[in-house]
């Protein structure tokens, strides 16, 4: 790549974008203007809401010398609720002679229902008749009865799906609830007792946390999740406009045929992408902070109800965040490019923004979930990850945030770096570049691919038949019930994944392909690879095994994981040998390997270099296997599977390794198995674990038999698609 | 200088399958000599073009240009081309100073080089009124004056317009032809497609007509009307297609 054409690239689209009045306003005077709008907008929202005063019906009233007065317009401190008696707009009705409560409370729900007033208060008589016992029996001038079941009190009646009648409502009961301590004190002082008998334990909570990252959790979940779609936007619509926009302009195909090469073109056009969204994201930033330290404390005062809702706002210490947007501001270019690319017209770019977003909004959620925070774990999932540091930095808490940056990083990088990969392989596919719209047509199409059929798997059937693994795998675990004996489990399993693995991989291959077997890759391969594939599960065991502890480490087993695998583990014990290994090697071990390693990786080898069409086919096996630790776990094993399967171009040494490898993981459950091993295991936090030194010298041992096989099958001469070498990579 | 062999290109197609845009076509152009590909609309001269620009990769057969192969030398073959079509637009938020210069700067050329260079060609082409005219309120004439000074700042030694005098008036497109020829004279080896007859009469020196994928007779000018016994050269090209549909017509 020449650094020098990117620069010129980079400047000339810039230059172009900057000339765009459209783009200019859609990321940067946007953001710039909203907040300031969205703030004035609150205030008046605010301002309307306080000032509107509640219309309050009390029905009965009773007067007692002494008794505190329940409408008081002493302000009380320590925090209690007190309504200003201005909000409240009290219309007192005396209780009608000899009506019951339902009856009273009948007539009032009527009333509220056509909007009379807001809510009511009943003061019954036997409340009054009540607490003036109560008066009585303190002054020692009453004996104490026994107490009926349900005390009288004072009953609200209002309606909870009206605003304006829960606010009356709350408004009511805060008042109440300062009455009722203030006759109770009275009702105490009058009795001779201490004020400290009525709640004699007072809990006090100390909040250590420094008052910035006090900031409440809403602040430092809302501005993430706004940062990360206004990146997401800010490049999206430049992205749009540089590949889509100049594919209808007709100046894409001035440049193709211009000196620079495909990369480099990626590259300029993927660093203007950056700027305007990281653009977009600062002038979010500082427009969010500065309404934010400028409005927010005005329209929440501390004190005020909103206040105590949504917490202090963070203010100028969210401007950290910016160290973090630049690997995020880099992932979202990447990605926004690779999909603008895609698209023949901007038109049809900007329906590309709602799956990217759908993509990058549940990510962004898991910032936000409870319990969920920024560890080695979350910091490594792409998106998630940039948005719990982002939050860590909102929350002023530096030290969390540092030690994970690295790990967030790294990962965004890495995110950037394939879809950087994607984009150049769009740039250099004349089928996206070059692509005329034409009818589509499902029974002409359905016709060409029977009549027509490739001689192996094209990369579109390799993708349609993962997707219908996962969306069958996905029904199959939504329908399938808790097995209730062994038979049930080998049975049930067996039949699930031939049905929803095996099928359609067998069924695409003799279906839509001339050459079913090649296209599954089954076919015979030399006697020395078969040899060294049953060799290599038994050596590469250890060091899965401590690999899987690694991952564990990383994301632990949530224990109601756990605990649900535990009937199947008592099952596995109970079970004969032949059973177990017959569901959970012999048939996973045959139809993964056939959907997997075969159809799957055969058609992504036709439209992606090798190494990619591995990496791409280990990812979907990953998948599959839904709980993360062992996703990954199968991610890894993919990857080797893959690459045994390229090089030997057969299927036979991974079926060989993927049964074996499952069938050990089932033998060294056994705690009999341990005892036999008991020089090569040791205990690693209760868990029986190869020792290290073992692990080691297999793991040794295995890479040297891999390295043997990457040494006899290296083909003669090396493979190189015409597009490597238009890209001069 | 474009040594084109046995070229092939196949497209996936949704009712054929696959189509053959264009089949077993072979042709050589020389230096100082205007090569003109004619045929109707359709018959795969826009694909062959774009193989020799590198656009599109060949499905088969061999394409060098100026002995550069377009495969596994493509970015050699684009520095050594300029390329006009009507699908190469202008930048319409750049000026014509700006755009020329700026394929220029992306060809490699050095500062003081490129000014030299820059103000030959606007001269030629007499684009000194406009220069600082922004793509988007320039007249066709003047865009396709800009898209030639883009495709010639570097001083490629082989030059390939395709179709470029599709929607310009016959001033702009007579000036245009005269600037290929002034081209010639310079020793540029140019390819020059075209479905206008008597622009194929001005400017070719060889010509190759082109009919669904395959090139259907080749010669100058001279051999053409020898050949086929017409003295217009028109003449020969209705018949060609005449024979051609007839025989599919039977088949």
């Amino acid at each position: 790549m020449n650094w020098l054409s990117v620069k010129r690239l980079f400047v000339r689209e810039l230059l172009g974008q900057l000339r765009d009045r459209r783009t200019i306003f859609t990321t940067v005077m946007l953001p710039v203007m909203i907040y300031p709008v969205l703030g004035l907008v609150m205030m008046q929202a605010v301002q309307f809401m306080s000032e509107d005063s509640s219309k309050l019906v009390v029905v009965g009233d009773f007067q007692y010398e002494g008794l505190p007065e329940m409408f008081t317009e002493e302000e009380k401190e320590d925090g209690k609720y007190v309504v200003d008696k201005s909000l409240l707009e009290i219309l007192t009705e005396t209780y009608p002679e000899k009506a019951t409560l339902d009856g009273v409370k009948e007539s009032l729900q009527q009333r509220l229902d056509s909007k009379e007033f807001d809510a009511a208060l009943i003061l019954t008589p036997e409340l009054s008749d009540y607490l003036s016992y109560l008066e009585k029996v303190v002054r020692g001038e009453a004996d104490l009865k026994q107490q009926p079941e349900q005390l009288p009190g004072p009953v609200i009646v209002y309606n909870s799906v009206v605003d304006k009648s829960k606010i009356a409502r709350s408004r009511i009961s805060g008042m109440l609830e300062v009455w009722e301590e203030d006759v109770r004190d009275y009702l105490f002082e009058l009795g001779g007792l201490p004020l400290g008998v009525a709640t004699p334990i007072v809990f006090e909570s100390e909040d250590i946390a420094p008052e910035e990252s006090q900031a409440a959790e809403f602040w430092a979940s809302l501005i993430p999740i706004m940062l990360l779609l206004w990146t997401l936007s800010g490049a999206f619509y430049p992205a749009v406009d540089l590949c889509a926009g100049e594919k209808e302009r007709g100046t894409l195909e001035t440049l193709l045929c211009g000196p620079a090469k495909r990369v480099e073109i990626v590259m300029g056009k993927l660093l203007t992408v950056m700027v305007f969204s990281f653009a977009t994201s600062l002038a979010n930033l500082v427009a969010i902070a500065f309404t934010g330290v400028f409005m927010v404390a005005r329209v929440m005062p501390v004190g005020s109800e909103l206040h105590a809702k949504l917490g202090v706002f963070p203010g100028w210490s969210i401007l950290w965040s910016l160290v973090v947007l630049v690997p995020l501001v880099a992932m979202f270019s990447a990605l926004a490019l690779a999909a603008a690319t895609f698209a023949r017209s901007s038109k049809e770019g900007q329906y590309y923004m709602m799956p990217l977003l759908m993509l990058a909004l549940p990510l962004s959620m898991i910032s936000v979930m409870p319990n969920v925070e920024l560890d080695l774990g979350t910091s490594l999932i792409p998106v998630s990850g940039s948005a719990l540091l982002l939050r860590n930095l909102v929350q002023s808490q530096f030290d969390v945030a540092i030690r994970y940056a690295l790990p967030v990083m790294a990962s965004s990088a890495f995110c950037c770096y394939l879809a950087v990969r994607w984009a150049t392989f769009q740039f250099n596919s004349e089928a996206v570049l070059f692509r005329e719209s034409e009818k589509w047509d499902v029974r002409l199409w359905m016709r060409q691919l029977i009549k027509n059929k490739p001689l192996l798997p094209t990369g579109g059937m390799a993708v349609f038949v993962a997707i219908s693994i996962l969306m069958l795998r996905y029904a199959a675990n939504v329908t399938a019930t808790a097995p209730q004996s062994w038979q049930e489990f080998v049975t049930d399993n067996s039949i699930a994944l031939i049905l929803t693995v095996g099928v359609p991989a067998i069924l695409v291959a003799s279906v839509f392909t001339r050459n079913p077997l090649g296209s599954l890759k089954l076919k015979k391969t030399s006697g020395w690879v078969i040899v060294l594939a049953v060799i290599l599960p038994f050596l590469l065991h250890p060091v899965i095994g401590w690999m899987g502890v690694c991952i564990e480490k990383i994301y632990p087993i949530s224990p109601s994981i756990k605990a649900s695998t535990a009937p199947l583990q008592q099952m596995m014990v109970e079970a004969p040998a032949w059973a177990m290994l017959l569901a959970i090697a012999v048939v996973p071990g045959i139809f993964e390997e056939l959907a997997f390693r075969g159809i799957i990786l055969t058609g992504l080898q036709k439209n992606t270099k090798s190494s990619s069409a591995i990496f791409v086919s280990a990812a979907f096996f990953g998948i599959t296997h839904g709980i993360l630790q062992q996703s990954i776990n199968a991610f890894a094993i993919g990857l080797l599977l893959g690459y045994i399967a390229v090089r030997t171009g057969s299927l036979l040494p991974t079926i060989v390794m993927h049964v074996l490898h499952n069938g050990i993981t089932y033998c060294v459950s056994f705690a009999a198995v341990h005892e036999q091993l008991t020089g090569l295991m040791i205990e690693y936090e209760g868990q029986p674990v190869y020792s290290p030194i073992v692990a080691g010298v297999s793991g040794l041992l295995a890479l040297i038999l891999l390295f043997v096989i990457h040494v006899k099958t290296r083909p003669a001469r090396p493979e190189l698609l015409p597009e490597q070498v238009l890209d001069g990579e | 200088m474009i040594v084109v062999d046995n070229l092939c290109k196949n497209y996936p197609d949704l009712e054929q399958g696959e189509v053959k845009a264009v089949e077993n076509v072979s042709f050589q152009c020389e230096p100082g000599k205007i090569y003109g590909l004619l045929g109707p609309n359709g018959a795969g001269k826009t694909t062959v073009l774009r193989t020799l620009a590198t656009l599109l990769k060949p499905t088969s057969g061999r394409v060098t240009v100026a002995g550069y192969d377009v495969e596994t030398e493509a970015e050699m073959v684009r520095r050594s081309i300029g390329f006009v079509s009507n699908n190469t637009s202008n930048y319409d938020r750049m000026s014509a100073r700006e755009m020329v210069e700026f394929f220029g700067r992306l060809h490699g050329m050095l500062e003081e080089e490129l000014r030299e260079r820059s103000e030959l060609v606007y001269r030629q082409l007499q684009m000194n009124e406009f220069l600082e005219v922004t793509g988007g309120k320039m007249s066709t004439g003047m865009k396709q004056k800009v898209s030639i000074a883009r495709a010639i700042i570097h001083n490629p030694p082989v030059l390939i317009f395709d179709e470029a005098t599709v929607g310009l008036d016959v001033l702009v497109g007579r000036s245009l032809q005269n600037t290929v020829l002034n081209l010639r004279e310079q020793g540029k080896c140019i390819l020059y497609s075209t479905h206008h007859m008597n622009e194929v009469e001005r400017v070719c020196d060889q010509i190759a007509i082109m009919y669904d994928g395959r090139i259907l007779c080749e010669g100058s000018q001279e051999e053409l009307r020898e050949q086929f016994g017409k003295a217009d050269l028109e003449d020969v090209f209705f018949d060609l297609i005449e024979q051609q549909l007839d025989l599919e017509y039977e088949a």
